[in-house]
């Protein structure tokens, strides 16, 4: 197939001063630059960019800049088991592109934005940190003085406060998901008298502290 | 950047080193040995939370379903057309509504139903405590209309899954009469009034003497009732049907878990006009409340009859101590049949300590096995339709419920696969031991072929199903043959200590609508993974 492409080539090239090896040259040139051009990253737009209000962020709009558009992408999220592949689109000739609304399954989520066939790598990852709600608390059927505490999110801490005074009164570990977890009795583990009312808190492993919730004891 | 395609074939050489060295599996419970099959690993969209507390697909739209996110509570509409599904909406999905509230500690708190106030004030204004709304059961009523059960505070939330947003109904009290007091409904406005809301309180008083609770202790009198009367607050709203024009909710009646201590069940009647814009609610104002036989109703399947009769199937899973095991399990479980035009429970299936999954009833192409999973093992439990076929069934002189366990030569025996001869599904060698994870099963069969699909909570497989049913409805099912296990399908890690970070804990399960590979290509059963975040995953089971 080279043969006879370049018996083709040099049988169409002028008889002139020009070389044949100027055609491969210039053919050289084209290539790597379309190459270089295929290789320009796709961006996804930081956070800060498309929300007024980060801090209420519960999902995240994935779009950016493709240089290199109109071409096929696929977004990436990485975990530590790396990455998972979420969803796919088109980037426009002017080089924009949206994969649309994303959930934040975790706390913080990376996401990464790579060419169709393109393996994804850590470079240029965007981290999105979804807002720490407040912890959740189900009554233990109708008694209010034993509780479950759901997390808002994996790992930390509880905390619990006196509601009127804000000193701490409780701290608990927070047992990972796949393990059921035991009501707390809050007559029996909290200092006695206990409370009118407490505040419930998580704390993450690296400092940060989600909104919290009142529970009033009866 | 490596080519994707190097990965592919390390993951098909892995893949097939996986098979080799698993090879079959016998299921250990018929003798047969399913085949395995080791399909791709499935896709999954993963959200936050884990443990997704409903999942349904939406009627009418044959490609799109409906997730909840536990916490933070919304719900995810889903587009089962792309791999992974992906959300239905370009737009960031709102939350509730939050407001402040100086007397649950001055924080921001849901207001679900989008009065002006945190649900948790009003909750606390009525002497319920500063209850918030933890989110539950899904069912789908529509294409853009799903039915979010809450409990704590107590209620149904209604939710555009397109776009996640809330939507608006009308709501009203009826006036009092023989049948209805509006005092017992105190969520609810004043007779006369209406309001809109974007949900509605299932907190109401429940009376009668000689009431015992699950562990057989009397129900007395009620603070938050009449104070006079015996009786009991509803709670623990679980799963919710739409049939003919009203919405029946079941209420679990949740005393104390700890203690696995119920109420007796009931089922909630709401009158659920859609025929205005926005619909129209308001409780039953003549039957607003069945109660059921037995303790701790958890879903609501709506079956219509060959004759076109209406039926509300309220599955009872019976009182279950915490954790799992089938030695859980304290009472009796039962299918309860509540009459939709009546509003009467006519009948009841027996099933004995099978302790019924939360999932509902699943009915197969033909409308005549209906299956439902199990909340502590490794099960089925099925009844035979047919046996409901009578139009006048309930309608005689008879004592109701009918009980419909062949007790009677006058009825059928609707019982398929009960406690004492359960439906067995297959597990997987390399899964843990019952003594560790003693599993929970979701099923779900096809609307448009004989097959069907189970999931096995801690073993992350799905048991593959064929349904043989005769041509006739009289000839009797034989359970031997109604039902078989065609394979096992490893779609996911089994609970185990090493598969950490890795999907599992999957639970409720669905059947795309179609034929696969004619109506569309890809997967075609949708499971939710609990870990490690929640997630709603797409599995090829019959897609060529």
């Amino acid at each position: 197939m080279r043969r006879i492409r370049r018996d083709t080539m040099s049988s169409r090239a002028p008889r002139s001063s020009v070389a044949p090896w100027l055609f491969v040259a210039l053919a050289t040139l084209i290539a790597s630059t379309s190459l270089a051009e295929d290789e320009r990253p796709a961006r996804l737009d930081p956070p800060g960019a498309q929300s007024s209000n980060p801090s209420t962020t519960e999902g995240y709009r994935a779009r950016g800049t493709d240089p290199a558009g109109p071409r096929e992408l696929v977004l990436w999220r990485w975990h530590e088991n790396g990455f998972t592949r979420l969803a796919s689109t088109r980037s426009r000739p002017d080089g924009r592109f949206d994969f649309g609304e994303q959930p934040l399954p975790a706390v913080e989520t990376w996401f990464h934005v790579a060419p169709h066939g393109v393996e994804p790598e850590a470079e240029g990852l965007v981290r999105i940190e979804r807002r720490l709600r407040a912890p959740r608390v189900l009554p233990d059927g109708q008694l209010t003085s034993s509780i479950y505490l759901v997390p808002a999110a994996d790992g930390g801490e509880f905390r619990i406060y006196d509601a009127t005074s804000g000193r701490l009164l409780l701290r608990r570990d927070i047992e990972p998901r796949d393990r059921p977890s035991d009501a707390l009795d809050l007559q029996s583990e909290l200092p006695s008298p206990p409370p009118s009312a407490i505040t419930i808190e998580q704390v993450l492993d690296d400092g940060r502290r989600s909104e919290r919730t009142y529970w009033r004891i009866e | 950047m490596k080519p994707l395609r190097h990965r592919l074939a390390l993951a098909i050489f892995l893949l097939g080193a996986a098979t080799i060295s698993t090879g079959c599996e016998g299921d250990g419970s018929d003798g047969s040995a399913p085949r395995i099959d080791f399909p791709p690993t499935p896709e999954c969209i993963r959200f936050a939370g884990g443990f997704p507390s409903g999942f349904d697909l939406l009627p009418g739209a044959a490609n799109e379903a409906a997730v909840v996110q536990f916490t933070p509570a919304v719900v995810l509409g889903l587009d089962l057309d792309f791999q992974p599904p992906i959300l239905l909406t370009d737009s960031a999905i709102p939350g509730f509504p939050e407001r402040s509230c100086s007397r649950c500690g001055g924080l921001s708190l849901p207001d679900s139903d989008s009065d002006g106030e945190a649900d948790a004030c009003r909750s606390d204004e009525l002497g319920f405590f500063c209850f918030s709304p933890i989110a539950g059961d899904l069912h789908a009523i529509d294409r853009d209309l799903v039915a979010l059960s809450t409990s704590s505070h107590e209620g149904i939330v209604l939710i555009d899954p397109q776009d996640g947003s809330l939507r608006s109904v009308d709501i009203e009290t009826p006036a009092a009469s023989a049948d209805f007091d509006p005092d017992d409904w105190p969520f609810w406005p004043t007779p006369g009034a209406s309001f809109e809301r974007t949900g509605f309180s299932t907190r109401t008083c429940v009376y009668g003497d000689g009431l015992m609770d699950s562990l057989g202790d009397p129900i007395g009198v009620n603070v938050f009732c009449d104070g006079i009367r015996n009786g009991f607050v509803t709670g623990f709203t679980a799963g919710s049907a739409f049939i003919g024009d009203r919405l029946f909710v079941a209420t679990s009646n949740l005393l104390r878990s700890g203690r696995a201590q119920y109420a007796p069940g009931t089922v909630l009647v709401f009158e659920f006009d859609r025929s205005f814009d926005p619909p129209f609610v308001r409780p039953d104002p003549t039957a607003s409340i069945v109660m059921t036989t037995g303790f701790n109703p958890t879903s609501v399947t709506a079956y219509t009859t060959p004759s076109g009769r209406d039926l509300a199937l309220v599955g009872l899973t019976g009182m279950i101590l915490l954790g799992t095991g089938p030695d859980r399990v304290q009472t009796e479980s039962s299918i309860d049949v509540i009459d939709a035009q009546s509003r009467v429970l006519i009948a009841t299936i027996p099933l004995g300590r099978a302790g019924l999954g939360f999932d509902g009833l699943a009915i197969d192409s033909t409308g005549r096995v209906a299956l439902i999973g199990a909340s502590t093992g490794r099960a089925l439990f099925g009844i035979d339709l047919a046996a409901l076929d009578d139009p006048m069934l309930g309608l005689g002189p008879e004592p109701l419920p009918i009980v419909l366990d062949g007790s009677d030569p006058t009825y059928a025996d609707a019982r398929l696969y009960d406690a004492d001869a359960p439906f067995a599904l297959p597990k997987r060698s390399n899964g843990p031991p019952d003594s560790q994870c003693a599993t929970q099963t979701s099923v779900a069969l096809s609307s448009d072929t004989n097959s069907g699909a189970a999931s096995d909570f801690c073993d992350g497989t799905l048991s593959v199903l064929s349904i043989q049913t005769p041509l006739l409805r009289t000839t009797p099912l034989d359970p031997a043959t109604a039902v078989v296990v065609d394979r096992l399908q490893v779609v996911a890690a089994a609970l185990v200590n090493d598969a950490i970070g890795e999907t599992r804990a999957i639970d409720g399960v669905r059947i795309r609508p179609g034929r696969p590979g004619i109506d569309f290509t890809g997967p075609d059963v949708y499971f939710t993974a609990g870990l490690p975040e929640g997630g709603v995953c797409g599995a090829f089971v019959e897609t060529p």
